[in-house]
């Protein structure tokens, strides 16, 4: 039997999220004791902690990585009605042995009246930009004009959803010069699994293939197949072992599982947006000199169950 | 002690509720069971610290079949896991999942939370993701293997490990082999023409009419009729089914006799009317498949008046045969009249094989009849193989993009579109940028970024990025670059820089080739102020290092050692020459440090360093050689060998 490998992620708390900087070589995760992780990984592929501090004064929802060519930098929200951008400074010189990095709080966007559940920086062809959503519903987008300076952020737009926004994601594969294309939103498969909500899902690199978590304790993959459906190859166990792929005919009618993914017409392979619960989907399109940012479309679920 | 006059948080619920419990492991989660409910609500108090309004969020959980739960307890220690007993008297023992948040990261990680504490991943090398068949993980490990980016088009095909992308790029390297050696024209100035560009089927131009010729068979008493034209003849080329006197179809049956491709050869051997020699080849091949000896002894009976049972019998072991090509044979020979059906849409044929049979037998208005179908076909399923249709240019892109859609490889669409496609349109085509871009972006996140750039060189051969880094004068921030190229565009450009300290427009790295006719610029030819000085010769820059700068200390054998230091390896024949080095361009140089801006001509520069750590610059305490990681390296610096 397969066993995964384990991280004690040693949080106090519920971890909120995980995620994985441009590289796929650093790691930050969140959780509810209000604290931020940074783990690193040695040349064995083991991960260690690099770094841990109290970030908010509630629970950490999310936390997310800038590109590279911005510095070290993520970006976190939090219960307590704001989001954070934090910088590393580099290991702090006292303890050489056992390198621990400093992470400098570069700006505290606190415009949210409520609970920021999601924060997400836009992709590096447009600037520095950064997106939040609250959970009364608003997308805010900011932009840093001196990619130098990270404590100015000026809130560019404030787009208001009819529901309570749970999480939200860029679209890469729009670029500036693609004029009044369409974005095309259809459910490209619907996976009914998973017998009660879904928490999370995500892409692999090329958006081959979606894993997704669900209530049910376990992490399934999905790949596409050329007739544009999806198919689940693997089950695993939230403990990390491999569950056995039960029937295809299990028909689950309370089932909430569903993917949305889009695509546009050009057919990206690094596929645009990832969805899970509702997510109203924030897409720039480029016009000749400023940046709009228009609601083209708004995926709902019958039954939504929202993380936060 | 806190007095409330109004409760904290209130939470309104729909029917009248029978129990509820704080979960003792978890802070803030309370349980609450309502009356006639098979779900147990759990209800995650957020409190924040400031006086603001509690939120709590909500989830249901059904701990088992049953419909009415009458109690439930919570475990004291076991992390949240409670005991529910239902209306029936069934005792539940239930975990409750906590969220599980997941990620997959580019490096071909996945990582889900297990529980409130502990994170799990799986990696690439757990035989769980390898099961999955991830193709980003095989694109990594070609793109790793200079996929892609060999000088011979057909070797990327090995490194694919896959044979029908395998037989891609082998198509794509005969074809540029033939382009360039001229055996086919130049067609619409593309470097892979298609089948359809060779007979203008998307440019409407219409073909010219191909004569029919009544052919013999060599062995037979019958006769075939065969087309011929001069476009059939190209096509035939690209097929590899053109014959002369350079490659008679002796050589091509030997090649496909070595390769053991016997039923293919005989099929070939048939079709260029040759029966003897397929039933030969034939015989070759029974030693590996005994089969093939049978099926020969049943062509030998083939005659121009074969007998209907000869027919009858031939149309019925053929329904037995696998072979593609022994099924071809069998359906060329009983053919009725000019219907070739059976053979043109026999989908396991290579698809060179078909449209070579195409050119050969097919008359004009059914060619291209033909020729539509089999792209539409390949269009469909998307199959690389359809380039050789549709040739490298706009056409193909719809069958680039199904391929893309099927297989998610967009490594290999991308590196086809940059070998092979005119410049022109990959600059221009949005979709193509788009493709080459998100390869790019993925070499970048996977850090190969030498293969990243070897793509860009690819990608710009014909139109080189401008340059990033320029000299420009310190008083009036005119460029030198331009001068110091040679003026090769007679741009104005000044030379210079004043005061005593470098400056670059862009300080990374001297992006700066010196002309072959040197110029001696040692002041801004703009505004006539001086080129900072050498801080070792204290000549102006601009002028060439001098070969003064080699220190002659000590015996000969020691130059040797200083230099060797300092050139590495190409040293050994600068020694032999004498301590008296002669210039090169590296020598000449701007070099400076990063930190105090001191600097000088590279050689000058070099040599000092080889013996003093500190700027050379007086009152200058700066430790320019301990701030140079090259420097510990040591050969890093191996400037072109001066003759």
């Amino acid at each position: 039997m397969y066993e995964a490998h384990s991280i004690n992620a040693e949080h106090k708390d519920l971890i909120h999220d995980v995620a994985y900087d441009y590289y796929g070589l650093r790691m930050a995760t969140c959780s509810s004791d209000q604290n931020i992780k940074v783990w690193d990984q040695d040349e064995n592929g083991k991960w260690y902690l690099s770094a841990n501090w109290k970030a908010h004064s509630g629970s950490v929802w999310k936390v997310t990585w800038a590109h590279p060519e911005f510095g070290q930098v993520i970006a976190t929200c939090s219960f307590d009605r704001t989001a954070v951008v934090w910088e590393e400074v580099g290991p702090s010189p006292v303890q050489a042995e056992k390198t621990v990095h400093q992470w400098i709080r570069r700006t505290n966007l606190v415009d949210s009246r409520t609970s920021v559940t999601d924060v997400k920086f836009g992709p590096k062809s447009l600037g520095l930009v950064l997106a939040t959503c609250s959970a009364d519903g608003l997308v805010r987008i900011y932009e840093a004009p001196d990619v130098m300076n990270l404590s100015q952020w000026n809130l560019q737009h404030e787009v208001a959803c009819p529901t309570l926004a749970s999480c939200l994601t860029w679209n890469h594969s729009f670029s500036r010069d693609v004029m009044g294309c369409r974005f095309d939103i259809e459910i490209i498969g619907n996976l009914e699994e998973h017998s009660t909500t879904v928490w999370r899902v995500s892409w692999n690199v090329t958006g081959t293939i979606i894993a997704s978590s669900g209530d049910d304790g376990c992490v399934r993959l999905w790949k596409s197949h050329h007739t544009n459906g999806f198919r689940c190859i693997s089950v695993l166990k939230a403990d990390g072992t491999q569950a056995k792929l039960p029937g295809a005919s299990e028909p689950q009618p309370s089932s909430v599982g569903g993917s949305v993914g889009s695509r546009n017409q050009t057919g990206m392979t690094t596929s645009g947006g990832a969805t899970s619960q509702q997510q109203p989907l924030v897409n720039p399109i480029g016009q000749s000199l400023a940046i709009k940012f228009m609601k083209l479309g708004a995926i709902t679920n019958a039954d939504q169950v929202p993380w936060h | 002690m806190r007095s409330f006059d109004k409760p904290l948080l209130g939470l309104a619920q729909k029917k009248h509720i029978i129990k509820i419990n704080w979960c003792p492991t978890r802070h803030n989660l309370l349980g609450s069971l309502q009356r006639d409910s098979s779900a147990i609500h759990l209800h995650d108090v957020q409190q924040s610290v400031d006086e603001g309004e509690a939120t709590v969020l909500e989830r249901s959980v059904r701990p088992g079949p049953s419909n009415q739960l009458t109690s439930f307890s919570w475990h004291p220690k076991d992390e949240s896991r409670l005991l529910t007993i239902s209306i029936a008297g069934m005792l539940t023992d239930y975990c409750v999942v906590e969220r599980m948040t997941l990620n997959w990261s580019p490096s071909f990680h996945i990582v889900w939370t297990h529980g409130r504490k502990t994170l799990k991943t799986i990696s690439s090398k757990d035989k769980i993701y390898q099961d999955i068949e991830d193709i980003s993980l095989k694109m990594f490990r070609r793109a790793k293997l200079y996929y892609g980016l060999l000088p011979d088009l057909g070797q990327n095909g090995n490194l694919a490990e896959d044979e029908s992308l395998k037989a891609v790029w082998k198509m794509l390297s005969y074809c540029r082999k033939l382009v360039d050696d001229g055996t086919i024209p130049n067609i619409a100035d593309l470097k892979h023409p298609g089948i359809r560009t060779v007979f203008g089927l998307d440019r409407n131009t219409y073909m010219s009419k191909s004569e029919c010729i009544k052919t013999q068979w060599t062995d037979v008493k019958s006769s075939v009729k065969v087309y011929t034209s001069l476009e059939r003849d190209v096509a035939l080329q690209l097929c590899g089914w053109k014959l002369d006197s350079e490659t008679p179809l002796e050589t091509v049956l030997e090649k496909l006799e070595v390769e053991e491709e016997y039923a293919r050869a005989a099929a070939l051997a048939t079709f260029y009317l040759h029966l003897t020699r397929a039933i030969q080849l034939l015989n070759h091949g029974a030693g590996s498949n005994p089969r093939l000896s049978i099926v020969s002894m049943a062509l030998a009976g083939y005659s121009a008046q074969s007998s209907g049972l000869w027919r009858q019998a031939c149309m019925e072991s053929k329904q037995q045969l696998t072979d593609p090509y022994l099924k071809a044979i069998f359906a060329f020979l009983t053919a009725d009249g000019d219907n070739y059906d059976s053979i043109l849409y026999e989908k396991c044929l290579n698809i060179e094989d078909r449209i070579g049979f195409a050119c050969r037998f097919l008359s004009d208005s059914r060619l291209i009849e033909f020729l539509t179908k089999l792209t539409a076909e390949y269009m469909e399923e998307g199959k690389l193989n359809g380039l050789l249709l549709t040739g490298s240019c706009k056409e193909a892109l719809p069958l680039l993009q199904k391929h893309l859609d099927n297989t998610g490889d967009v490594q290999t669409v991308s590196l086809i579109v940059v070998r092979s496609f005119p410049v022109s349109l990959v600059h221009e085509d949005v979709i193509l940028q788009d493709w080459v871009n998100s390869y790019r972006n993925l070499l970048d996140s996977w850090r190969l970024w030498v293969h990243r750039a070897k793509l860009d060189i690819l990608l710009n051969a014909s139109k080189p990025p401008p340059q990033q880094v320029f000299v420009s004068c310190n008083f009036c921030k005119k460029s030198i670059s331009a001068y110091l190229q040679g003026m090769k565009k007679g741009a104005t450009g000044g030379v210079g820089g004043g005061g005593n300290k470098f400056n670059m427009s862009t300080a990374a790295a001297a992006k700066y080739s010196t002309s072959p006719n040197k110029h001696k610029i040692t002041s801004c030819p703009h505004c006539r102020k001086p080129q900072p000085r050498c801080a070792v010769c204290l000549v102006n820059m601009g002028t060439s290092a001098s070969h003064t700068c080699i220190p002659e200390t000590g015996a000969p054998g020691d130059t040797s050692d200083s230099l060797n230091l300092l050139y590495g390896r190409h040293s050994a024949a600068r020694s032999r020459a004498g301590a008296l080095v002669h210039l090169n361009e590296f020598g000449a140089w701007y070099t400076w440090c990063q930190i105090c801006r001191h600097g000088g001509h590279a050689a000058h520069i070099l040599a000092w360093f080889n013996e003093h750590a500190e700027c050379p610059v007086s009152t200058c305490t700066c430790q320019c050689l301990a701030l140079d990681a090259a420097n510990q390296i040591g050969s890093i610096i191996s400037p072109p060998i001066s003759s």
